[in-house]
């Protein structure tokens, strides 16, 4: 009867000051990366020169946080005056002369 | 990664199931049949989409309008300025929340179906998914607050720590751990991905394009390896190799592949990533400030740059900087860099599999060790690649149809890497880095490969764009 009963072991309270300690910091982690981006991002969003250079790539079509081809809008427009370019001239770009 | 190529050394060899038990059991495996179903999928809605008369439209010369039907059911959060919650919604402008959800449910059927019948218990993982799923819409969030979108801070950075705050505060919760699939969510993503590398943009700059993105770069990474295990006596091979694969070929989707295919650590592919895109916020800023001092031509520029940043969306922002020819250029030769993610990532399995691992347990493996330790998703990789390839080249509006395609594939494609980098931190420890920092050499190997990348390339660039292809490339960025 007396071996059902929970004791608590040496390791208990050492486990939950960990457990503690882990979400004092959790709370902490969560603050700063509030604070950046609730507060500090948006306003160095708002100086005058990065907003113009932002709304300027977005115009354009430009993710600088593209991982790939396939993810750059602007890359349409460039495909199709390639595309354009090696249809009417089909070994400009492989023989010099040819142009 | 994988544990299925124990090595062979061993006293008793691991037991060894036939093929037909690995293409039911096996992750690589299941990644090939994931990616391929739903790439069947959403070419076939595309294709019955497609309007009654397409084709005398082809013939006749004009454009197809091709959407999928799948638009606005899957989807992610985009960009915001001050308040996170317009990434999602807001009223009148954007409502992604519904194809989060699409991507939510495609993502735990397929996934969840996988490893169930690979013998996982499908329910804990529903539940675990849930949570992870959450952590992977938290990162896309941060990833899309304007300034650091601006700075080419990828979403790979911020799933990654997120997952490392939750696994080094709190712990990760055993309710996760069941979701937790890095290496399942990675081949996946990079099998879809497989349809994205279309072989017919390997020509989009004739032999300049070539000449910069297929000569230079798998010479740079050839170098930057050997330079890495002979002078640098690089401990870890993997690390080596991811390192000179994301600094020569395309940053984090080229670390990804190689990462996979020669089945580096997970601190490995994290450590590399945080290095390149260290080195690509440096470099989008300091590149065309150095190429207007040296009063280089736009088009020797964007070249240069193409060639030379990592990452292709800093690629792009980098050519803007300079000016719309520069930016032309630049991006189509990262885009032609890009189609070699594929020969990269079935070149370093194979070298892997035939020379590393033989090293490592002293016996040249045959013929059927090889087609074991083979990562299998590679070939699903190069198979999704050569049948998009096929189709877009051969297909009348091949182009249209596989961009449609490829639109609604490439969401998913994100997600699932994103979830990949959640899972990556959520079991990695901030003192597992600290091991790659000694003595400095990864830095080390990145600024020399990175410096005759530099090099080369510009040499290439100044001999294919401005002395033997001048006027044609002059005509065709005008």
């Amino acid at each position: 009867m007396s071996e059902s009963i929970p004791r608590s072991t040496p390791e208990q309270p050492r486990a939950e000051a960990d457990s503690a300690s882990g979400r004092y910091r959790l709370a902490a982690a969560v603050a700063v990366v509030a604070l950046i981006w609730l507060g500090v991002l948006p306003a160095a969003g708002n100086s005058a020169s990065l907003r113009s250079a932002i709304e300027a790539r977005r115009e354009r079509g430009i993710d600088a946080s593209a991982m790939f081809y396939t993810e750059l809008e602007v890359m349409d427009d460039i495909l199709a005056r390639n595309r354009q370019f090696r249809r009417d001239n089909p070994d400009a770009l492989w023989s010099p002369a040819s142009l | 990664m994988p544990d299925e190529t124990q090595s062979t050394d061993e006293v008793i060899t691991p037991k060894r199931g036939s093929l037909w038990t690995d293409m039911r059991r096996s992750e690589d495996w299941w990644a090939i049949w994931i990616g391929a179903v739903i790439l069947a999928v959403a070419f076939l809605l595309v294709y019955r989409s497609l309007p009654s008369d397409w084709s005398q439209t082809v013939a006749a010369g004009e454009p197809v309008k091709i959407s999928s039907p799948l638009k606005g059911w899957l989807g992610k959060p985009g960009g915001w300025k001050s308040n996170p919650i317009t990434s999602i919604y807001e009223a009148g402008e954007r409502n992604v929340l519904p194809g989060m959800v699409g991507a939510f449910c495609v993502s735990l059927a397929v996934f969840g179906g996988g490893l169930a019948v690979m013998g996982h218990n499908p329910l804990k993982f529903a539940i675990g998914f849930i949570g992870v799923f959450c952590l992977a819409v938290l990162a896309y969030v941060l990833a899309g607050q304007d300034v650091i979108k601006y700075y080419n801070l990828e979403y790979a950075l911020w799933a990654l720590a997120v997952g490392m705050i939750i696994s080094n505060t709190i712990g990760t919760p055993a309710v996760f751990k069941p979701a937790v699939r890095t290496e399942f969510y990675i081949k996946t993503g990079l099998v879809l991905l497989g349809a994205e590398v279309l072989f017919s943009r390997l020509l989009a700059l004739g032999a300049p394009g070539i000449g910069v993105a297929w000569l230079v770069t798998p010479v740079v990474l050839i170098s930057t390896y050997a330079f890495g295990q002979a002078v640098l006596k690089m401990e870890s091979k993997s690390l080596n190799m991811v390192i000179s694969a994301d600094m020569s070929v395309c940053g984090v989707s080229a670390a990804i592949a190689t990462a996979a295919a020669c089945r580096a650590k997970k601190e490995e592919l994290s450590f590399a990533i945080g290095l390149s895109l260290t080195f690509t916020v440096i470099m989008m800023a300091v590149m065309p400030a150095v190429i207007k001092a040296l009063g280089m031509s736009q088009v020797l520029g964007g070249a240069w740059m193409g060639g030379t940043i990592d990452s292709t969306g800093a690629v792009a922002a980098a050519g803007g900087l300079l000016g719309e020819q520069a930016l032309e250029v630049a991006a189509t030769v990262k885009m032609i860099q890009n189609i070699l993610i594929g020969v990269t990532a079935f070149g370093v399995a194979t070298y892997w599999v035939t020379c590393v691992e033989k090293t490592d347990s002293g016996i040249r493996p045959d013929a059927r060790e090889i087609w074991y330790r083979f990562p299998k998703f590679v070939l699903g990789f190069v198979a999704a690649s050569a049948v998009f390839s096929t189709l877009y080249a051969m297909l009348p509006a091949g182009q249209d149809i596989v961009s449609a395609v490829v639109k609604d594939t490439k969401t998913l494609r994100g997600w699932f890497f994103c979830l990949a980098f959640v899972s990556i931190g959520l079991e990695i420890n901030f003192r597992d880095f600290a091991q790659y920092l000694k003595g400095g050499k990864p830095l080390i190997l990145y600024v020399c490969g990175q410096s005759l990348n530099l090099i080369l390339t510009l040499a290439m660039s100044w001999l294919m764009f401005e002395v033997i292809f001048k006027d044609t490339v002059q005509e065709l960025v005008k």
